[in-house]
């Protein structure tokens, strides 16, 4: 359970990732792997959410209660689908956001990481995804239910690791050893 | 000339300078020139505590780890760049380049300049390699001579730094004509 304090700034940082660019987060699961991203980066960021080992990798709870369910920015996420977006008034909020956060120590350098992961990883399908975060961060996949189609299974990998390199997201070397 | 410029480079640019052509004094005086931003595996990389005179040059600011860029970019990237710090280097890039700095970014390393055309295209106008560097370093920044450049250039050519004769070549004539 989160205190009040905690839940408004789990709330915060799931404005700023989704406003940061002006389209949709493309599923839940993008969603819960930019925030782990970001989390990586910003080691401060993992205390709020608890990412832990899930049945689809690392999750947070924390994160999936705020975004279906926000407490303070109550209507500040409109979800369509499978996509994650801000209303008007979640727009509004997240100027507030950046306007009043603008002093704070590392607000630039927040800025630039949650711009640089949507830029990254919303480009990448689900597959893709969940494929390059449990080979980069195994250990998140230790409970996964799923994780064996992107650990294991040698053709899937193969599947997955070809579409990347394809896309130009993954060098000849990387490529080389996610299909090992 | 009153230039206010900040340096990213990857590990390869000081150990062109401090193993492959054994001239620190020139590294000293391009660090001199500009701000140097090190990240943690490129100071790990180049053996920074080995050179206290490098560490001890106001200069060069080592960035820590408190804020890691670099982690967002390891799922593209090989253990082999991984490890040399490259995701750091164009992570820390692209916060500068967010935040409107001035600012080069020095990468060798085939993949990781691979992966910034590929996928970070709005860094490409900043990136240069250890030789286009050291050029613009003789011809616009005034921090060699051309002399100075070309003595630079014949001893990387006798040294392991990995670069194409022809590049060299080029690089050369170039620097003849500025």
């Amino acid at each position: 359970m989160k205190d009040d304090d905690e839940l408004e700034v789990i709330e915060k940082y799931i404005l700023l990732l989704v406003g940061i660019v002006d389209r949709p987060v493309p599923s839940f699961t993008h969603l819960e792997k930019e925030m782990f991203m970001l989390s990586k980066c910003f080691p401060i960021i993992q205390e709020c959410f608890n990412f832990e080992a899930f049945h689809y990798g690392a999750y947070s709870q924390a994160l999936q209660e705020a975004v279906q369910e926000p407490f303070y920015y109550e209507n500040a996420f409109k979800i369509e689908g499978n996509k994650i977006s801000l209303s008007d008034e979640g727009k509004d909020e997240f100027k507030k956001i950046l306007h009043e956060g603008q002093s704070d120590k590392y607000a630039s350098e927040l800025l630039s990481a949650l711009k640089l992961i949507r830029e990254l990883y919303d480009k990448l399908s689900v597959n893709e995804l969940l494929f390059l975060v449990y080979n980069t961060y195994p250990e998140s996949a230790k409970f996964s239910s799923v994780s064996d189609k992107y650990l294991k299974n040698r053709t899937l990998r193969e599947r997955y690791a070809k579409g990347l390199l394809n896309k130009g997201i993954i060098s000849k070397d990387r490529y080389n050893e996610l299909v090992i | 000339m009153g230039i206010s410029q900040n340096i990213i480079a990857d590990s390869s640019f000081y150990i062109c300078f401090l193993n492959d052509i054994e001239e620190p004094a020139f590294l000293n005086r391009v660090i001199d020139k500009f701000d140097f931003y090190i990240t943690p595996l490129v100071e790990s990389e180049i053996r920074l505590d080995d050179y206290e005179w490098l560490k001890k040059n106001e200069k060069m600011v080592r960035v820590g780890d408190h804020i890691n860029f670099g982690e967002i970019l390891k799922p593209f990237l090989s253990t082999k760049a991984i490890e040399k710090g490259e995701h750091e280097v164009i992570g820390l890039g692209y916060h500068f380049f967010m935040t409107g700095l001035p600012f080069y970014l020095v990468i060798d390393d085939q993949e990781a300049r691979e992966f910034v055309k590929a996928n970070i295209n709005h860094l490409i106008s900043f990136l240069h390699g250890t030789i286009g560097f050291i050029a613009l370093c003789c011809c616009r920044f005034e921090v060699f001579s051309k002399n100075e450049a070309m003595v630079i250039f014949n001893k990387i050519g006798d040294s392991k730094f990995r670069i194409s004769k022809d590049i060299l070549e080029k690089i050369k004539i170039n620097i003849e004509r500025c």
